[in-house]
């Protein structure tokens, strides 16, 4: 199955790696030239903002890609973030609970352990 | 922070932490001193036994040492009993008076530890010359006793029929530690947990104490249960072993902020039905810093040669941890 030209010179836009064949197909492409120059456009106005995309660059956006569905790879990236974030909270709670500390019926944790050595300070019988 | 780095740094400050409320080494470095008391017993005639006079030593360091003379005699008494007691005592020698006891003695600390008193001491007895038929009798030697603690050196029987008062004397030896006035009115909390654990159960058991400088405190968790996992005994569903942990804490603030602590533990355990009783006890002398938590594993009774038909049992008991848990803090 081929490639959605447009998709091959944004992922080469954006560093991905891209066979060669597939980037010189989509070159060949009625309006790749337009598309290169909106990509950079895109990439000069998203390193000019910091914060979110603006309804105009998301509005440009969706011309360019005709708002198809995402790569299966993209949601799974965000599948992975989802979950590295769900661990780190759980991680976090686990973390707030240890640091609590005992609870009203569990002992302190100590800082030393002390033995008794049987026959030298520990002895079978009863006190005197 | 990178991961690595931010390891590093919790290991270092669990590390200071740690090592934040340790107290090195458990032998004091200042010196240490003990109360010697030289005390006359008197049982009266058909009463009890009452002290009737005590001379006490100053504090004397480790090697340190005392005498004195203790004349024991007696007077014509005023609220209308047989008569009235009197010791006469002086840290010089006296010579023997009247047909009641000059007891002359002497005493030396050897060592003045914490409920460890070593005391190396002698008496001789006497009496005045043509006086009654009771001999005189002398005697050195050492001996070691608790805070507390009493030592019988003497016994002398009712000799002295004609006085009406007493059945017997007795010289008895006691000693003690000395309280620094700077902590002497001061009280330690002990925070005691009991932690059980064993074949899938955990008990845990708590006690606040509090005790005044160098106070001994007595500490008893009572009985509990425990479903060991043997075969249990003929017409019985389960082996329930049954455990008691007693014992005591002594503390003592020294100069340097620590608490000196002298804890002894006892730990008994028997089947429910009482076919025997296994016992054992131990004490441990530590140095701690307020707050800090130590945990001293009891150990687990042994086997014993009349009960070889129930080694799984033992090794069961063995499997069961028991723990004494103490947090000291100086109460405020």
């Amino acid at each position: 199955m081929s490639q959605d030209p447009l998709e091959v010179l944004s992922a080469f836009m954006d560093g991905e790696p891209v066979a060669p064949d597939a980037l010189a197909a989509a070159l060949h492409v009625p309006g790749a030239r337009d598309a290169l120059l909106d990509f950079a456009a895109l990439r000069a106005g998203l390193a000019a903002d910091d914060s979110r995309p603006s309804p105009a660059l998301r509005r440009a956006m969706d011309g360019i890609l005709g708002r198809r569905a995402q790569p299966v790879w993209r949601v799974l990236r965000g599948f992975a973030a989802v979950v590295v974030l769900a661990l780190a909270a759980l991680g976090a709670v686990s973390l707030g609970m240890r640091s609590r500390g005992p609870t009203a019926d569990e002992p302190p944790r100590a800082t030393r352990v002390i033995q008794f050595t049987p026959g030298v300070d520990w002895h079978e019988g009863v006190q005197r | 922070m990178r991961v690595k780095t931010a390891g590093t740094a919790l290991s270092v400050i669990a590390l200071m932490v740690t090592t934040e409320r340790r107290v090195i080494g458990d032998q004091p470095t200042w010196p240490r001193t003990a109360v010697l008391q030289f005390r006359v017993l008197a049982s009266w005639t058909g009463g009890e036994t009452n002290e009737i006079g005590t001379f006490q030593s100053g504090p004397l360091g480790e090697g340190g040492s005392m005498s004195a003379s203790m004349q024991v005699g007696t007077s014509p008494a005023e609220d209308g009993s047989a008569c009235r007691s009197a010791v006469t005592m002086s840290p010089f020698q006296k010579t023997a008076e009247g047909p009641l006891p000059l007891w002359q003695v002497e005493g030396k600390v050897q060592q003045a530890g914490m409920d460890d008193i070593r005391v190396e001491y002698a008496w001789k007895r006497q009496f005045a010359a043509n006086v009654g038929s009771a001999s005189e009798a002398a005697y050195r030697g050492t001996t070691r006793v608790t805070e507390g603690g009493r030592v019988l050196l003497d016994f002398v029987p009712a000799f002295e029929v004609s006085s009406g008062c007493w059945r017997n004397l007795a010289l008895e030896l006691s000693a003690s530690i000395p309280e620094d006035p700077s902590f002497g009115a001061r009280r330690i909390a002990y925070d005691l947990w009991l932690d059980s654990q064993g074949h899938g159960d955990r008990l845990t058991r708590r006690l606040q104490l509090i005790g005044k400088q160098g106070e001994k405190v007595a500490f008893d968790y009572g009985t509990f249960r425990s479903k060991l996992p043997v075969a249990p005994p003929p017409g019985k569903d389960s082996y329930v072993m049954e455990m008691t942990v007693t014992g005591s804490v002594r503390g003592r603030i020294q100069p340097d902020g620590s608490i000196e602590i002298l804890f002894t533990a006892n730990r008994g355990a028997h089947p429910s039905d009482g076919a025997w009783f296994r016992g054992a006890y131990g004490a441990k002398k530590v140095r701690a810093a307020p707050g800090e938590t130590l945990r001293l594993e009891l150990p687990a009774p042994n086997q014993v040669d009349d009960h070889d038909n129930e080694p799984a049992t033992f090794k069961a008991l063995a499997e069961q941890h028991v723990a004494l848990i103490l947090t000291p803090t100086i109460v405020e």
